[in-house]
């Protein structure tokens, strides 16, 4: 099967960090500040380093299988019914991640905007929205992703630039926070945590056949996976500096809470906090988009279509359904830690699996070369 | 094909939440009751209406919410459109209602209005001290952090008089009553007078461990509005206040950058006169070491200043040169006076006003963690020993070289 | 198909040609793969009696009015030999035909003169006249007619004779209506094709400038060109136009417009996939992009593709201005753009879901606005920018000297009435005064006129869900914009995706020595466009006015620039380079000695020639 290679190593690393960034931006600080105290940043910062070895491997075995995605690569490294099965892992996987993002900012659009609107409304426009553009090739995905880089950094980077003479130093201190604040087992759930922020990566996967160089292709999941760290990790710090620990665990969406804060003297708009909310529906389509493309891709592979168009409207009931289960957002922050953390499950285990395998395969295959 | 059938999805989705449904919120801007300004009181009789139901109840005797709303054209923007209403036609409307709760006062205050009231806009909210006192403060700032609308930018404030009269005021220089005193505070902070503490740092604060809140307090006497320094909160209850000359000592020590309090010495060749100086800028830092397993904070503290006013006829002491050195030390003397005896104040409130305890959380763990996360942090701070260590410099003396 | 629709005519290319609509046809393609059948082609083969050939003319062309047959008699070759030329009355030129008809029956001295055969004597001989072709079919001697030329026909021969006197008339060149500029060229395409091929050559005069023509139309037979640079334009994308070109089957081909519906790419979309200017620099400058550009016969509007968004926030002027004003006045009209797509439907998020953004003030002053006014914000401003364009229609239809009064009119009193009579706010006048005003900031009209109709929909969408239903509106919008593609090109390319050469020609317009690649998504063939670094350009350069380079010129050796010029090579450039860096040789100034040392370091011999003088 031969695939087009229209995409470029700085296109493939902004398709990451966009897809990478989602509607986790807007309550991860409240989630991380509970488990590690000041020592958010510090924990984030693992968690990138994890995702980006993850993200590492998988454009490694890119490179190694520079004609295949990772559905094809995974079904010849595993063999077919193990690889099959795992494919269909990992789309039902993704087609709950898209619910769950759908339905957490569903959750922020009726609570803080659209109050009367019903939550199935905002949760069904932005499903039909990420359907509509999954009905587009692997090319234009990368396009479409690429475009709104912009529109998800440029927000976070003017918005911490605004509420910056709100900051404390006082507040992101001491930061290693282990052993004062928290304990092992909370420090570690902060960093998975901030891991699943990351699954997205996966797309990794889906892209690297098309790239134009797939050696270069770790170096775009480079800069793509340390562009968004870099995003969280800032954003973490900037909410610790302005709330401070305690206040942080008060706030439901601490970082829109930011947006509130921020202000431009002498400008027409007095507050600040919708526009950004309305820039971020960019930076959660393009996550929910992701997900969404990534399921109707592994379908296609698993039912050997030759057209995905067909997966694409017929998939939104189901993951509306799945996006309306958690009955209030109690449930719904319950249900999003706990789809998360067991999702790392399969967006580290599978590369670390392939990984392993590559390599024993490879081994196995000298061996056998050698003994002949 | 592909469009089509895309377009053929849009369309139908469009059209048919567009006719089924309709728009669910909104709300036409003339459609809202703005209100500009609330401000909340003890009810003055028993007898307080429960609109929400037998249900609602809270700390205190509940709470009497006056609110301002902003009457649409009453308001003319641009020049030239101030000359026409005088008293009359005022172009707020204020509006009273009790309940025994906070919601339940404000969907009192609902039932009084036809327009959807719209806090989108409250810039200002003052309670009455009284409130502000009691546990029922609590009840207040969860009715204002569960609100979307609210604005983290917004003024809390507490009266000493009763608040409604700052709603019911009229300043000659501003229509609206509300905007006035936002422009007062707003002034206040540029000129140096007040510490910017605005809804979203007043609850950054309330709910760290290491430091309570402070708030600025106004007099209302009829007409008049005054800023009177800051109120200090313990445990989200009010229990005191700063006056104006502590509320520059406060500052000193916050290192609040823009100083703007005066100051009168007595000349030190003449005693029965005076110098002023006021101060422009301000900077402190702060250290702490663990000293016999307790903390020692040490406060260096440098205000820079200018000459304002001397009485009587004599000419500045002389030498000028040595004079001026004089009263920079006479002046230094006075602050770090003033400093001690704040601190010594606040300690003896066991009311952690400075956030020493968020500097030892941030830059001694260990201690922190061993004092139980900050548990016994009040009981430390009513005994720690800071010591002050303040410099005036006074740096011009106008347009006088005498 | 018919035989016409598949005729093919081919522009020979002659360098400086002052008449480039005389085609000349060197064969027809009826004989060719694509042509019809041999019966076909026999049943309207010509005879050798003349009298058959007139009435076979006449019956395929109907008595028309206009349908001039002009006999006559010519003595050639020893004979008196009948003769007759066909053409259409106001279609020819009438004093091409008199010099034809002149020189054939006056030049009696050709009387005794003997050929090989008649045909190949008059053609030889006696039509003082460029373009004529060999007819050979009944059909093809029609078309020949119909389209202006005229056709001889000589009694027994069983060829006639197509002579290129076509005289259509046509409008003089006239500036530009649609894309108005201030500094630069006036010039305008007209509706007639070779006056725009002229118009196009004049611009670039290159041998390797191609101009091929082709019908379309069944009925129309129009003719139309497309036009590249042979050595820039990709070859696939030449293919693809052609195939594209060749795949339109229709009646009748009635302008630019209409052949560009035929060869978009995606036939629902909003938004140009065509770029369309009537402006002859813009087309020459697409060319040397390494564009193709299409031009209809009959419109004066040529086509250029592949097209991408970011050609309709550009103008021609663009080029001529300082690169700083350029970019600045470039993301100004950006901004119009994306204004008269989304301002009214700020508004009414603004004003009907989140009033808090407004400052206080203004708000309550925007809601006093509004007290009287019975509509909510979206009816209102749905209603005014509907009468806005109502208005807008109205005002092109209409004489110009009534169209400038009535928009006066219709704002103003329209406007204005609207207010008093509280039908709408004044400030839901002002936004949609700013909308339309943006609209027309944007130089490309049928770009402008997609953003425009698409501001309705996000309107609906902001009546609805408030600044969320903005944003889903333009998330809709840019996705499709991403899915776009021109002739396989991304319509949003170079942003999208990225290209560094491209990107220096989008919003920002980078200084035009700077601009060394051709846009990059057009996989050109020759790449490079400017071959002069700043770095260059800067070296060359002297100063030749400059009271410290002549005053220790004059002072100290007035004759130098003789001797370096007599050192150097003869031409006069390497002459004035010579006496600069002969005087720095002299001086040995650090200021002057990085020219002569970059003039060296070049390797030219004026260079090296002028120092060895001075030293």
């Amino acid at each position: 099967m031969n695939k087009p290679k229209t995409i470029t190593v700085m296109q493939f690393a902004m398709n990451l960090g966009t897809t990478i960034i989602g509607v986790g931006l807007l309550a991860f600080p409240r989630i991380t500040a509970q488990h590690a105290g000041t020592g958010a940043p510090l924990a984030t910062l693992f968690g990138v380093l994890l995702m980006l070895g993850c993200a590492l491997m998988l454009s490694y075995l890119g490179h190694q299988y520079p004609n295949m995605t990772l559905f094809e690569y995974s079904d010849k490294l595993l063999g077919r019914w193990l690889g099959r099965i795992v494919t269909l892992a990992l789309v039902l996987y993704f087609l709950e991640l898209e619910a769950m993002a759908a339905r957490e900012f569903g959750e922020v659009v009726v609570t803080s905007v659209l109050q009367r609107t019903p939550l199935e409304i905002t949760i069904l426009i932005m499903l039909v929205l990420a359907a509509t553009a999954a009905r587009n090739d692997v090319t234009v995905f990368s396009r479409i992703l690429t475009f709104y880089m912009p529109f998800v950094y440029i927000p976070v980077l003017v918005l911490i630039a605004l509420t910056l003479r709100s900051a404390r130093l006082t507040n992101i201190l001491p930061i290693i926070s282990f052993g004062y604040q928290t304990n092992v087992s909370n420090y570690v759930y902060a960093i998975l945590f901030v891991a699943c922020l990351f699954q997205n990566y996966m797309i990794t996967g889906l892209l690297t056949p098309y790239m134009y160089q797939t050696n270069k292709a770790w170096k775009g999941a480079l800069i793509g996976v340390v562009a968004a760290g870099a995003v969280y990790l800032i954003l973490d710090v900037a909410t610790l500096a302005v709330f401070g620990t305690e206040e942080m665990k008060n706030l439901i969406w601490p970082t829109l809470e930011l947006a509130k804060t921020a202000a431009i003297p002498l400008f027409f708009l007095e507050r600040l906090d919708p526009v950004f909310l309305a820039v971020w529906v960019t930076a959660v389509f393009t996550a929910i988009f992701a997900s969404y493309y990534f399921s109707i891709q592994g379908l296609v592979h698993l039912f050997n279509f030759q057209d995905h168009r067909a997966f694409t409207s017929l998939l939104v009931p189901v993951v509306f359904l799945a996006a309306m289960q958690p009955s209030n957002i109690v449930d719904v922050y319950r249900m999003v830690q706990w789809v998360g953390l067991s999702g790392l499950v399969l967006t580290v285990g599978i590369p670390a699996l392939l990984f392993a395998l590559h390599f024993g395969t490879g081994a196995l295959k000298r061996k056998q070369v050698k003994r002949a | 094909m592909r469009f089509r059938r895309a377009a053929v999805i849009l369309i139908t989705t469009l059209v048919t939440l567009f006719t089924v449904t309709g728009c669910w919120d909104r709300i036409e801007i003339e459609q809202r009751a703005t209100v500009l300004g609330m401000a909340i009181d003890p009810p003055d009789e028993s007898d307080v209406r429960g609109v929400t139901g037998p249900a609602a109840r809270g700390e205190g005797p509940g709470f009497k919410v006056t609110a301002q709303i902003a009457i649409p054209g009453r308001i003319p923007l641009g020049p030239g459109g101030g000359s026409g209403g005088a008293a009359s036609d005022k172009p707020v409307w204020v509006i009273q209602a009790t309940g025994k709760t906070m919601d339940d006062a404000v969907s009192s205050l609902q039932q009084e209005l036809a327009e959807k009231i719209f806090l989108g806009h409250l810039r200002v909210i003052i309670v009455n001290q009284e409130l502000a006192k009691s546990e029922a403060f609590n009840d207040i700032q969860d009715f204002l952090r569960r609100n979307a609308e609210i604005r983290r930018l917004a003024w809390l404030l507490v009266s000493t008089g009763n608040a409604e009269e700052a709603m019911n005021s009229s300043p000659k220089l501003e229509r609206v009553p509300t905007l006035y005193l936002v422009n007062m505070m707003d002034q206040s902070v540029k000129l140096g007078t007040l510490p910017n503490v605005y809804l979203g740092s007043f609850w950054s604060v309330l709910s760290s461990r290491g430091q309570t809140p402070v708030l600025p307090v106004i007099s209302v006497r009829e007409d008049e509005i005054r800023t009177q320094g800051l109120a200090i909160f313990h445990h989200g209850k009010m229990v005191g206040t700063l006056n104006r000359l502590e509320t520059s000592t406060y500052m000193e020590i916050q290192n609040e950058r823009r100083s703007g309090y005066a100051v009168a010495v007595p000349r030190p060749s003449d005693p029965s006169h005076s110098i002023t100086v006021r101060g422009t800028t301000r900077s402190s830092k702060r250290a702490v070491h663990i000293v016999g397993g307790r903390p020692v904070f040490d406060v260096y503290s440098r205000i820079d200043s200018n000459i304002e006013e001397k009485t009587g006829d004599k000419p500045f002491e002389k030498p000028f040169e040595t004079g001026i050195g004089k009263v920079q030390d006479e002046l230094t003397a006075m602050v770090a006076q003033r400093q001690k005896e704040l601190i010594a104040r606040v300690q003896s409130l066991g009311v952690d006003i400075f956030g020493f305890g968020e500097y030892v959380r941030a830059t001694q763990p260990a201690y922190w963690a061993r004092i139980g996360n900050g548990k016994q942090w009040e009981e430390v701070f009513k005994t720690l020993q800071v010591r002050v260590h303040p410099r005036v410099y006074i740096r011009r003396s106008g347009m006088s070289a005498r | 198909m018919t035989l016409i629709g598949k005729l093919k005519y081919r522009k020979s290319i002659r360098v400086g040609d002052v008449r480039p609509s005389r085609v000349q046809v060197h064969s027809g393609r009826a004989h060719g793969q694509d042509g019809p059948s041999a019966e076909a082609v026999s049943e309207y083969r010509l005879s050798a009696d003349l009298d058959e050939n007139l009435a076979g003319m006449k019956s395929i062309l109907g008595m028309d009015m206009d349908l001039l047959i002009r006999q006559f008699r010519i003595q050639i070759n020893h004979g008196t030999h009948r003769c007759a030329l066909v053409y259409l009355d106001n279609a020819s030129s009438k004093s091409d035909i008199n010099k034809i008809l002149a020189s054939l029956m006056f030049d009696l001295d050709k009387s005794e003169q003997s050929g090989p055969t008649l045909f190949e004597m008059v053609i030889s001989q006696c039509i003082p006249y460029a373009d004529v072709s060999d007819i050979t079919s009944m059909k093809q001697a029609a078309t020949w007619v119909i389209s202006g030329n005229s056709v001889l026909f000589m009694d027994g021969v069983v060829k006639g004779i197509g002579l290129c006197t076509q005289a259509f008339k046509e409008r003089a060149i006239e500036p530009p209506g649609t894309e108005q500029v201030i500094q630069g060229a006036r010039e305008a395409f007209i509706e007639s094709l070779g006056t725009n091929v002229s118009l196009i050559r004049r611009r670039m005069r290159s041998p390797d400038l191609r101009v091929r023509q082709m019908q379309i139309g069944q009925r129309t037979t129009t003719n139309i060109a497309y036009l590249y640079h042979a050595n820039i334009a990709n070859q696939e994308l030449i293919n693809e136009v052609e195939r594209r070109l060749r795949l339109v089957e229709t009646d009748a081909l009635y302008g630019s417009g209409y052949l560009e519906q035929f060869i978009e790419d995606n036939h629902y979309s909003p938004f140009p996939q065509v770029q369309n200017t009537e402006r002859p620099d813009k087309a020459v400058a697409a060319m040397l992009e390494g564009r193709v550009v299409i031009l209809v016969d009959g419109s004066p509007f040529a086509l250029i593709v592949p097209a991408v968004f970011s050609q309709f926030y550009q103008t021609a002027e663009d080029y001529d201005t300082r690169f700083h004003m350029a970019s600045m006045i470039r993301g100004i009209r950006l901004l119009a753009l994306i204004f008269s797509l989304i301002f009214p439907s700020l508004y009414v998020s603004l004003i009907s879901y989140n009033p808090e953004m407004i400052p206080t003030k203004f708000a309550v002053a925007v809601a006093g606005g509004r007290a009287g006014v019975p509509f909510p914000a979206i009816a209102e401003i749905f209603g005014l920018e509907l009468v806005m364009e109502i208005l807008r229609e109205a005002t092109i239809r209409l004489p110009q000297q009534i169209g400038g009064a009535l928009s006066i009119v219709g704002v103003l009193v329209i406007g204005e009435a609207a207010v008093q009579a509280g039908f709408v706010s004044p400030i839901t006048v002002v936004i949609v005064a700013m909308t339309t005003i943006g609209s027309f900031a944007t130089p490309a009209y049928n770009a402008a006129v997609a953003l425009r109709m698409l501001r309705f929909p996000v309107m609906i969408l902001a009546g609805m869900f408030g600044l969320y239903g903005v944003m889903v509106g333009i998330i809709f919008i840019i996705n499709h914009l991403n899915s776009l593609e021109s002739f396989g090109v991304p319509y949003l390319s170079p942003v999208v995706p990225a290209d560094a050469s491209g990107l220096q020609d989008t919003v920002i317009r980078a200084p035009v020595w700077s601009m060394r690649k051709r846009p990059k998504q057009l996989a050109t063939d020759d790449t490079v466009r400017v071959n002069v670094g700043l770095q260059d350009l800067a070296e060359q350069k002297q100063s030749p006015l400059d009271p410290r380079n002549s005053q220790m010129q004059n002072g100290q050796q007035p004759n130098s620039a003789g001797t370096s010029a007599g050192g150097g090579s003869g031409s006069q450039g390497a002459g004035s380079g010579g006496s600069g860096s002969g005087g720095s040789g002299r001086r040995g100034s650090s200021s002057q000695g990085s020219g002569s040392q970059g003039s060296s370091s070049q390797g030219s011999s004026k260079g090296s020639g002028s120092q060895g003088s001075s030293s």
